[in-house]
C-alpha cells in the first residue's frame, strides 16, 4: 500500500467508527477489531498512538455487550441536550448552518462529492467529513488537496469535539478514539500544503522588518518602511528634483529633530 | 486659472490655535487629527531663550514629494494649485506621508493622539465613513478629499477648496472682512483673530498675498528641498525663519 492508500484506510477506519454502532456486525467489530486495525494502521503512518490505543482498550472493557456500546453513543452524541455534537460546524460557528457549512458545500462541490439521498445529516458531520478525506487521499490529482479540505473545518473543530467528549464522560471508548483523530490529523493533515506554505513564507516575508528589508528610522530605531519602498520613493523623488535626505527618519521623528514639538489642545 | 496660496505673519500671529479649531469644525476632523497645526520651538539659549511658533498646514507644493510618490494618483495637483486627495483611489499605501517633508498628512485608521477616547469607537459609523461625528459639515466630496473620510485613506488641508472653489472666477484676494469673498475663504483665514493670514491668487502679481511676500520678505518652510511650497511665512526683523531650520543642521 502507498502512504495515501493508508492514509485513505486510515481515515475511512475512523469515518465509520464515529458512525452509530446499530448493526450487529458493525458494534462488534468496533468492540473486537478496530482497535488492532488501528494500532496497525497508526504504526504504518508513524503516528505515535500507543497512550490513546491503550485508553481505547481499557474503556472497550468496560462496555459490556453491543446494546452498551449504542447506549453510550447514543448518550454522548444523539440524547438531548447532546452533549458533543458530531456536526463541527458548530465548534467553528458557534452554531448549527453557519457559514463554515457553506465553506464545506463549497470545498464538496469542488471535490465533485455530491450527498446521497440515504443521508439524513448536514455536511458538516465528522463521519461525512473523514469519509471526504479518505476520497481526497484515493484521487490522483484532485481539485482541493485533502488539506486544504481538511483546514476548513476538521483541524479547528477535532479538539473541540475531543474537548466535549471528555467533559462528559472520560471513561467513553469515544473519547480515546477522538483524541486519536484529532492528533492523526495534527500530524498528517495539518501539513501545510503548497500554498499554505507559499502565504507563510509571505506572511514571514511581510513581517519580517530586520534591518535591511525594512528602513529603520536613525532617530529612534524603530521599522517605518520596507526598503524596496523606500527606494520606489527615492527613485520617483530624484526624478522629480526633490531631496531624499528625510526619507532616513521616520515621520514621527522629523519634527523633533527639527526642534518643534506641539502643544495639545485639551 | 489661478494659484491659490496662503502668507502667515509671524509677526501678527499668537499662537491661539483658532485656526486649529476652526480647521477641524470646518473638515470635520477627529480630535488630535489637526490638518492646520500649529508647531512650537525654542529659539535661542538660556536665559534668553524664548518659545515660538508657527501654524504648518499642508504647504499645498508646486513641485510637491506626495504626488511624485503616489503609486495610484490619488494625489494630484489641482488645476488651481491645491494639492488634493482623491479618496476614491486612495489605497492607504502611506506612501505619501513618508515622502512629504513637512508631515501633514494624517491616515485614518491610526490611533488618537490627542489623548482622549478613540472617537472612531464612540462614534462609530454604519457606513463607509471611518466615523460618524455627532456634528459634522454638510460638505462631502471624496475626489477632493473633503468631507468625513472613509477607512484606510490618508487625509490633509485641502485650502478648504470647497469653499474656495465656488468663489467666482476672477477672485483674487479672499479678504474675510470683504462680505463679497468672507464665505469663500479658507476657515483658518476666517477666524484668526489678529489677521495673520492672507490668502489668494499667487499667479497675480497685484494680489495682496504677493504683495505681503515683497513688502515683508515671505519664505517658505524648508526651502532648500525643492517642494517649492505655496505657503509664505512673514517672520518681519528678528523674527525667526523656520525656512532656516533645515533637517541637515540638526
Amino acid at each position: 500500500m502507498t502512504a495515501d492508500e493508508i492514509k485513505q484506510t486510515f481515515w475511512l477506519t475512523l469515518a465509520n467508527a464515529f458512525l452509530p454502532p446499530q448493526r450487529p456486525e458493525v458494534a462488534t467489530a468496533f468492540r473486537t477489531a478496530l482497535v488492532e486495525d488501528l494500532d496497525e494502521l497508526c504504526t504504518a503512518l508513524g503516528i505515535a498512538a500507543q497512550p490513546e490505543l491503550t485508553a481505547f482498550r481499557l474503556s472497550l472493557g468496560r462496555i459490556p455487550d453491543n446494546l452498551g456500546l449504542l447506549v453510550d453513543y447514543s448518550h454522548l452524541f444523539l440524547q438531548p441536550p447532546i452533549p458533543a455534537k458530531l456536526n463541527l460546524g458548530i465548534y467553528i460557528d458557534g452554531a448549527l448552518n453557519g457559514p463554515c457549512l457553506d465553506a464545506l458545500e463549497n470545498a464538496y462541490r469542488l471535490a465533485g462529492i455530491v450527498k446521497r439521498d440515504a443521508l439524513k445529516d448536514l455536511p458538516d458531520h465528522l463521519s461525512v467529513q473523514l469519509e471526504t478525506l479518505a476520497v481526497l487521499y484515493g484521487e490522483p490529482d484532485p481539485a482541493l488537496s485533502p488539506e486544504q479540505f481538511a483546514n476548513v473545518c476538521l483541524v479547528g473543530a477535532l479538539p473541540r469535539l475531543t474537548a466535549a467528549i471528555e467533559a462528559e464522560s472520560t471513561a467513553s471508548p469515544y473519547a480515546p478514539l477522538a483524541r486519536l483523530a484529532s492528533k492523526a490529523m495534527a500530524e498528517l493533515v495539518a501539513e501545510p500544503d503548497k500554498k499554505t506554505l507559499q502565504r507563510r513564507r509571505h506572511a514571514e516575508r511581510r513581517a519580517d522588518t530586520s534591518l535591511g528589508v525594512w528602513r529603520h528610522c536613525k532617530t529612534c530605531g524603530k521599522p517605518f518602511a520596507r526598503e524596496k519602498e523606500i527606494g520606489i520613493m527615492i527613485k520617483a523623488l530624484t526624478e522629480a528634483g526633490l531631496a531624499v535626505d528625510h526619507l532616513d527618519h521616520c515621520p514621527e521623528c522629523r519634527d523633533a529633530m527639527q526642534g518643534y514639538f506641539k502643544r495639545a489642545i485639551k | 486659472m489661478a494659484k491659490w496660496g496662503m502668507v502667515i505673519d509671524l509677526e501678527k500671529c499668537t499662537g491661539c490655535q483658532a485656526c486649529t479649531i476652526a480647521c477641524g469644525m470646518e473638515n470635520s476632523r477627529l480630535p488630535g487629527e489637526h490638518w492646520q497645526d500649529v508647531i512650537f520651538f525654542q529659539e535661542g539659549e538660556y536665559p534668553n531663550a524664548e518659545i515660538k511658533w508657527f501654524p504648518r498646514p499642508c504647504m499645498h507644493c508646486e513641485n510637491p514629494s506626495c504626488v511624485a510618490v503616489c503609486p495610484v494618483r490619488a494625489t494630484y495637483k489641482a488645476e488651481d494649485g491645491q494639492v488634493l486627495i482623491d479618496w476614491e483611489r486612495c489605497i492607504g499605501c502611506k506612501y505619501c506621508m513618508i515622502a512629504c517633508p513637512y508631515g501633514v498628512r494624517f491616515y485614518t485608521e491610526e490611533k488618537a493622539t490627542y489623548g482622549g477616547p478613540n472617537m472612531k469607537d464612540v462614534f462609530k459609523s454604519e457606513d463607509a465613513h471611518s466615523w460618524s461625528p455627532p456634528w459634522k459639515m454638510p460638505q462631502e466630496d471624496w475626489k477632493h478629499g473633503v468631507g468625513v473620510q472613509p477607512h484606510d485613506v490618508v487625509s490633509k488641508c485641502t485650502f478648504c477648496f470647497h469653499r474656495v472653489s465656488k468663489a467666482p472666477k476672477g477672485t483674487v484676494d479672499f479678504d474675510p472682512q470683504n462680505p463679497a469673498t468672507r464665505e469663500y475663504t479658507p476657515a483658518c483665514v476666517v477666524t484668526c483673530s489678529p489677521g495673520a493670514r492672507f490668502f489668494g491668487d499667487l499667479s497675480n502679481p497685484n494680489s495682496e498675498v504677493n504683495r505681503q511676500i515683497a513688502y515683508k520678505n515671505g519664505v517658505r518652510l524648508l526651502d532648500h528641498l525643492g517642494n517649492k511650497p505655496q505657503v509664505y511665512y512673514l517672520t518681519g526683523e528678528g523674527g525667526s525663519v523656520p525656512a532656516t531650520r533645515s533637517l541637515k543642521k540638526i
